[in-house]
């Protein structure tokens, strides 16, 4: 389907709001004349131009799959990172990475779960030690914490 | 002509301080590694290495990102010959009769051929940016606010007219990354602006996250939806190419080389259209164009060289005006911003250890890659072979590592999923990501000009026209916007009648 007309009706919400919360930015001093809103406002302007030209040029829909005959799979897997991400602080990474590498292997294909937690784990321990050890990044080392 | 020897000595006691040395080292196999694996791009990959150069000395970092980026062409050859799959776009056109090489078990020399002209394309260019550099940062010199903001905006027009088919999308893309730099504290008045109450967005949109989020993590969403098989892998028999290999791309080489140089230094044009130009070129100028797309080994040689003299001219307006002229170039522009070295004609006096250190370390990464590259082709290989299933969630724990180091936030990790699904919303409706990353970097160094210059007006915008550099460089950015919508409208009416 054709998403062009969609997406201008959205930038142009974005652009409205984004000017309408520019309205809110006073603070003129001596010096700066045109204060902080004027940019976002000439910016916003331009949006909303490009967005009506968008709508303006878009002809009828063209037919397709459903949405989540095209989009699954991507859907599944923001949902798969977002729980990564939430989980990152709390679980640890160590115990968050290896259970998101073990699932994330086995949805992508492979057969054995076996070696999906294998592969998961030696990986999970690689990046650890190579981030947390050798470069010192410092990651998260949550409710369970570090093995010593 | 003394003076930028002088300099060159300098920057080489620079690049080859034994620090310095393992960077470029370390950051030609990381770079190579970039090219070769899927997902992982040169903006991604350079703004995932971002958290790990703060606390290095400016020129330190930026002789590792150089080499990085640097890494990234020649690995992004390797998958394009070996594989058909171009590690990145400005590899696709090395793909046309690298693979074909490849399939005719000649895959070795057009590796070969592609490391040896990636050199020679790299150290003729570098020698030739030397020159142009710093007259440039000199005239560059007398450039007021009203100038600076025109150049900006000459930029961002280039690059959305050349980025992308479609130039209402380009735009569109552009404004949302300008729009996203004016997030956090503005300098002038200190008043905070579309923060949206959240703390981590003070101090605005971290370029890690979005470079990571639109590029990388959009990628790997669009790859999961076509995983199906491994592309076949053309087994190496010889690596190293004849004397008359070597002799019937020389001047294919050369070509590239200058072709490549000359459209790097324009804003947008860079490596991919470079490649595509003089392999358009050789094939034009072959006494037999028929051998091309059939394993020719010039049509190997002219892009890898092209895109490599690319590389190295897109450095160009970066280092002289602090205009970045890639997507690439403005994830590098972007590290040199948080080390608190501003690119532009000063970088010259006030960081020549910087500009000189990073000069003298293309010749040493080139020298690097090639004696990495050929005898590490294996390994590359064996990477390669690593199946998708295994690569992908990998290649996401890195990203999401690399952009929880910056903040140590979870808003950040929410932001890159967000924008990771703008990324893949924009690369199927065709909005290049490109122009969003320059608009992200420009964006506060834009609004600041802008600013300045109707300061010293009291307010009359009539000062970016009145002024003629200003004016003539606007009048340029308007024919650059204009001239694709005009061409087509020609085209179209030729073809009607």
């Amino acid at each position: 389907m054709n998403s062009d007309r969609p997406a201008a009706i959205v930038l142009a919400t974005v652009a409205a709001l984004y000017i309408w919360e520019a309205r809110s930015f006073r603070g003129v001093t001596v010096s700066d004349v045109v204060g902080p809103s004027a940019y976002p406002w000439l910016l916003g302007g331009t949006l909303t131009v490009l967005a009506i030209v968008l709508f303006a040029r878009t002809t009828g829909a063209v037919a397709g799959v459903g949405f989540w005959g095209r989009h699954g799979r991507p859907a599944a897997f923001t949902g798969s990172l977002f729980a990564y991400c939430m989980a990152l602080e709390p679980v640890g990474f160590i115990a968050s990475t290896f259970m998101y590498l073990a699932f994330s292997h086995r949805w992508l294909g492979e057969q054995r779960w076996l070696r999906a937690i294998l592969i998961a784990a030696a990986a999970t321990v690689v990046l650890w030690l190579f981030f947390d050890r050798v470069l010192e990044v410092g990651l998260p080392a949550g409710a369970i914490g570090w093995p010593r | 002509m003394s003076d930028m020897f002088s300099s060159l000595i300098f920057g080489f006691g620079v690049a080859l301080q034994p620090i310095n040395l393992l960077l470029a080292v370390i950051g030609a196999f990381v770079g190579t590694l970039i090219g070769v694996l899927p997902g992982i791009g040169p903006v991604s990959g350079i703004a995932l290495l971002i958290p790990l150069i703060i606390g290095l000395h400016p020129a330190s970092a930026m002789i590792m990102l150089t080499a990085v980026y640097y890494g990234t062409m020649y690995g992004g050859s390797t998958t394009s010959i070996l594989l058909n799959v171009p590690g990145e776009a400005s590899s696709v056109a090395t793909t046309l009769d690298g693979y074909q090489m490849s399939l005719q078990g000649r895959g070795g020399p057009a590796l070969a051929i592609a490391a040896i002209g990636s050199f020679i394309a790299g150290t003729l260019s570098v020698v030739a940016m030397m020159i142009f550099s710093l007259p440039l940062a000199n005239w560059a010199l007398a450039f007021g606010p009203p100038e600076n903001f025109a150049l900006m905006v000459l930029g961002l027009s280039s690059v959305s007219t050349l980025a992308g088919q479609d130039l209402v999308k380009a735009l569109i893309s552009t404004v949302c990354g300008l729009m996203l730099a004016t997030v956090g504290t503005d300098l002038v008045t200190g008043i905070n602006r579309y923060t949206l109450g959240i703390p981590q967005f003070l101090d605005g949109i971290d370029l890690v996250t979005v470079a990571v989020g639109l590029f990388a993590v959009s990628e790997v969403m669009l790859a999961v939806n076509m995983i199906t098989v491994q592309p076949r892998l053309i087994p190496l028999q010889r690596i190293w190419l004849t004397l008359k290999d070597f002799l019937e791309s020389f001047w294919a080489i050369i070509r590239g080389t200058v072709v490549g140089f000359y459209i790097g230094i324009l804003p947008a044009a860079g490596a991919t259209i470079a490649s595509f130009l003089s392999y358009g070129l050789e094939r034009r100028l072959a006494r037999d164009p028929s051998t091309f797309g059939k394993g020719d080994i010039r049509g190997v040689a002219a892009p890898e060289s092209a895109n490599n003299a690319a590389a190295v001219g897109n450095m160009i307006p970066m280092l002289s005006l602090g205009i970045p002229g890639s997507s690439t170039t403005a994830v590098m522009m972007g590290a040199l911003l948080i080390l608190n070295v501003i690119p532009g004609p000063l970088l010259f006096t006030q960081h020549p250890d910087v500009v000189w250190g990073l000069i003298a370390s293309m010749y040493v990464s080139n020298a690097v890659l090639l004696l990495l590259n050929l005898p590490l082709v294996g390994l590359f290989v064996q990477i390669l072979k690593t199946p998708d299933r295994y690569l992908y969630p990998l290649i996401i724990a890195i990203c999401v590592i690399g952009v929880y180091t910056v903040s140590r936030s979870r808003v950040d990790l929410m932001l890159m999923i967000l924008l990771g699904a703008l990324g893949y919303y924009m690369r199927l409706n065709d909005y290049p990501l490109g122009p969003a990353i320059l608009g992200l970097v420009l964006g506060d160094r834009m609004e600041q000009a802008m600013r300045q210059s109707l300061i010293m007006s009291s307010g009359s915008p009539a000062i970016f026209v009145t002024r003629p550099l200003s004016a003539v460089v606007l009048a340029l950015a308007v024919l650059s916007l204009a001239a694709p919508v005009f061409l087509r409208a020609l085209s179209s009416r030729r073809r009607v009648s």
